[in-house]
Order: structure tokens, then C-alpha cells, then sequence
């Protein structure tokens, strides 16, 4: 599906007529908010979105900030020098590298063997080469690009787009609140189950790629303060 | 790198106006001081925001050091050179019981440091032994985790997160924006945002929030 045709399916179901040139209560414009959102939130509910790219090493530098190398980086899945037959270099805690060589930070004897990944975007390798010349490939979960133009197509699989239709629906329906948002939020729950669905399946994957990491459990979270609790009659306070 | 100021138009549009200036109950300087505790909570709770200081020089003869500012938690601290290259050992972590049982004057000892603690709270970063000559004049290297700069109108951007969690800046501005009290309050709206917050820490949680 484009994304003029999600708009078009947003719109409708809230009976909203996407012909007007100036829609009433759900303008496009807002529809794509809704839509970027809901394809954000199931990219990184699933880590369905990978991508290889080249990280050239700077010599004598151990520290790294991945988000100014990849803009789009997420998490690490498989890190490995470039090139041919390029070894893998293989996750570690800090600590480890600490119990491997305290003077691990100024290791400067060769192609890295060991990263350390902290935080958002911290990123540390062990060895570090003396001299520029060495890159890693680095395997990491990529967040998705934003629709924009009308002609865009969501970057997850087509038979998820659906799904983002559910998520924009109680997205939009927020700014009204009381029934009619808690009405909306069985497309939520939809949502959650699609994106539930996808995870498992990549779950599965990365366990036999033998990733460094595994997407969320979405089936270990309780949603039933989420959505079950929410579907009740507004408890709108008293003013 | 987040940008916060396509999150407040997003809020906005929740809250029923198209732009700042028709904000009835809130003010867009009260949405970004959302922001800001949305920050400060995400930071106090997983270890996300992680930087490496290396600004702080070691004294002769000086033991305790100020963290680095916006300091929540120390992960690891080393002692060394950054010239010609980085040259750096790390310590041991410790406490005051160990450094006790260790060595009774060990608040007086003086040496070689190889062993950090917090002492006097949390905002200083103490070095066992107190530093003779062999380690003064190196730098301190902190690597910690601390919130980013406080996100106000002019400065909504995050460097170190990535753009995805701008939706739980967004949930918890508008989670604030409908409890507090006034005619526009929608309380089943922020009892629902709150959840979906849950949700994401979670996420947060395990997939950049595991502590060392």
C-alpha cells in the first residue's frame, strides 16, 4: 500500500471523506504523523528492519558513537571485520574486557575482537588497529525511513500494512478522548498482535543467524491495563 | 539524533490546535518541560544516555573529583593519557567497607590509584590511593550514564537517541498534558499513554538499558 493509499484507508474508516480538499476533523497531514508513528513503533516492536553497512575505524580509537556513523542504527545484530574471510567480532560486557586486560582501552595490536555496546548509540572495540585502513561490517537493526510522499510504500512487509492502519485510528481518535478513543482501542490491540506476530517470526530468525540480539517479547507484556482496562466506560473525573 | 520540535507539533495536533499560539491550557514552554522529564526519567531509570569524559585532570595528592555534569550513574572509570595516544588503565570498583576491611588508613594512603568509589554521596568519584606522582597530571576517564541537556525551545535536539523513541516524548507530553487538572483533562487518555510508556521502557529496557 502507498501511503496515499493508508491515508485514504485511515480517513474512511473514521468516516472522514479524503475527497474534501479540506478534510474536518482528520486532515492528511496528520493521517502521515499517525501512519510514521505506527511504522516507528513496529519496526522497533519486530527489529524487522536490518541492514550490513561499512564502519571504518579510526586508528587509536576505541570509542565510538554509533548514531553519527548510521543515522538510522537501532541495535547491533552481527558485527565483522570487512573483507574476506573477515573474522567475527564477538559481543562483550565491559567488565569482560576489564578482566581480559585493564589496559584494554589502549590495546592497539590489531583488528578489533570484541564490541561493547552501551546505551543508545555508545559503541567500544577491543583491540583497536594503530592505523586507519580498518573497517567492520556492521549488521544492525535500521529504524524506518518516514513516508512522505504519496507514492511512498511502508518499508515493512505488505501484509502488515494493514496494521498501521490500526494503529493511526486510535492515534487520531486521542484528541477527541472518552468513548470514542476508548472505542479505537481495539485497533490498538490489533495492531500489537500484528506486530507480535512479526516479532516471533524474527525472534526466530536472529536465534538462527545466531544475532547478537533478539527483538522484544511483545507476548510477555501484560496489555491488559493497556487495553482491556481502557476499553471500560470513561472514569472522567468531576470538575 | 531526535528532534523534539516535530514531537511538540505533534502534540499540539493532540491537543486540538494547530499551533503554539492557540495552546489554551498549556504553554509550548510547559510541552518541551515535558519533554524534559520524559528525559530525566528514561536517564534515572535505564543506562541509555552514555558519554565518556576524560576532561577532569587527576591533582597530587587529590582523591575526590566532581562527576561529570548531568551525572546519574558511573559505569566504568580509568586513569590515563590521551596524547600522544590513548593511553588508559582501568579501575577497580570498590566501597568504603572493602577499602576499610583493606586497609584501615586507607583514607590517608597515598600511591598508585587503582581503585575508584563514590564517597560523600554520589556526585564524587573518590580514588584509592589518593594519587602520588605516577598518576597526577592524567586525565580521568568517566564513562557514565546522564541525562542530556535540558530540552527546552531552543535546544530540542538529542544527539544519542534515536528518532524512533520520540513517541515516548510524545506520549508523556500528552500524558501530562491530559491529568493535569482543567477542563480539558482526559484522564482515561493519560492512564493509556502511561501504559503504552510502560510498553516502551520495556523495550528500552532490553534492548540498551542492561546494566554492564
Amino acid at each position: 500500500m502507498t501511503l496515499l493509499q493508508l491515508q485514504t484507508a485511515v480517513q474512511v474508516r473514521l468516516n472522514e471523506d479524503p475527497s474534501r480538499v479540506t478534510p474536518t476533523y482528520y486532515p492528511a497531514a496528520n493521517v502521515t504523523v499517525a501512519l510514521n508513528e505506527g511504522q516507528a513503533l513496529f519496526v522497533l516492536l519486530s527489529l524487522c528492519q536490518e541492514t550490513t553497512a561499512t564502519m571504518p575505524l579510526a586508528a587509536n580509537t576505541a570509542f565510538y558513537h554509533m548514531l553519527t556513523v548510521f543515522a538510522d542504527y537501532l541495535v547491533p545484530l552481527r558485527v565483522r571485520i570487512s573483507g574476506t574471510g573477515g573474522a567475527k567480532v564477538s559481543p562483550a560486557r565491559l567488565q569482560d574486557l576489564d578482566a581480559l586486560d585493564l589496559g584494554w582501552q589502549s590495546d592497539n595490536s590489531g583488528p578489533p575482537a570484541n564490541y561493547a555496546a552501551l546505551g543508545f548509540d555508545f559503541f567500544a572495540v577491543h583491540p583497536q588497529p594503530s592505523a586507519a585502513g580498518t573497517s567492520l561490517d556492521v549488521t544492525y537493526a535500521q529504524a524506518a525511513p518516514a513516508l512522505v510522499l504519496a507514492t511512498d510504500v511502508p518499508v515493512i512487509p505488505a501484509e502488515y500494512h494493514p496494521a498501521l492502519v490500526d494503529y493511526a485510528i486510535p492515534w487520531l481518535r486521542a484528541a477527541e478522548g472518552g468513548k470514542e478513543f476508548q472505542a479505537s482501542l481495539s485497533y490498538f490491540d490489533r495492531y500489537l498482535d500484528a506486530a507480535q506476530k512479526m516479532g516471533e517470526y524474527i525472534r526466530a530468525r536472529n536465534i538462527a543467524q545466531g544475532y547478537d540480539r533478539l527483538p522484544f517479547e511483545l507476548k510477555s507484556f501484560d496489555r491488559s491495563e493497556l487495553i482491556a482496562k481502557m476499553a471500560k466506560p470513561a472514569d472522567k473525573a468531576v470538575a | 539524533m531526535a528532534d523534539l520540535s516535530i514531537t511538540v507539533t505533534s502534540l499540539e495536533t493532540l491537543l486540538n490546535t494547530s499551533a503554539p499560539a492557540n495552546l489554551v491550557e498549556w504553554t509550548e514552554t510547559e510541552l518541551y518541560e515535558y519533554f524534559d522529564e520524559a528525559a530525566k526519567r528514561l536517564t534515572r531509570r535505564f543506562n541509555v544516555f552514555v558519554e565518556r569524559d576524560t576532561t577532569t585532570t587527576i591533582e597530587l595528592g587529590t582523591p575526590s573529583y566532581s562527576v561529570p555534569a548531568g551525572h546519574v550513574a558511573t559505569i566504568h572509570v580509568s586513569v590515563g593519557v590521551t596524547d600522544p595516544i590513548p593511553d588508559f588503565v582501568a579501575l577497580y570498583p570498590s566501597t568504603v567497607g572493602e577499602l576499610e576491611a583493606l586497609d584501615a588508613d586507607w583514607v590517608d594512603s597515598t600511591g598508585t590509584s587503582d581503585t575508584w568509589l563514590h564517597d560523600l554521596g554520589t556526585q564524587t568519584t573518590r580514588l584509592y590511593a589518593s594519587p602520588d606522582e605516577t598518576v597526577s597530571g592524567q586525565s580521568l576517564a568517566v564513562i557514565f550514564n546522564g541525562y542530556p541537556e535540558t530540552i527546552t525551545v531552543e535546544s530540542a535536539v538529542i544527539e544519542s537517541m534515536p528518532p524512533v523513541l520520540q513517541c515516548y516524548f510524545l506520549w508523556h507530553g500528552l500524558a501530562e498534558a491530559r491529568r493535569r487538572e482543567s477542563d480539558m483533562a482526559m484522564p482515561e487518555v493519560a492512564a493509556h499513554f502511561d501504559e503504552r510508556m510502560k510498553l516502551v521502557e520495556k523495550v528500552i529496557e532490553q534492548y540498551w538499558g542492561a546494566s554492564q
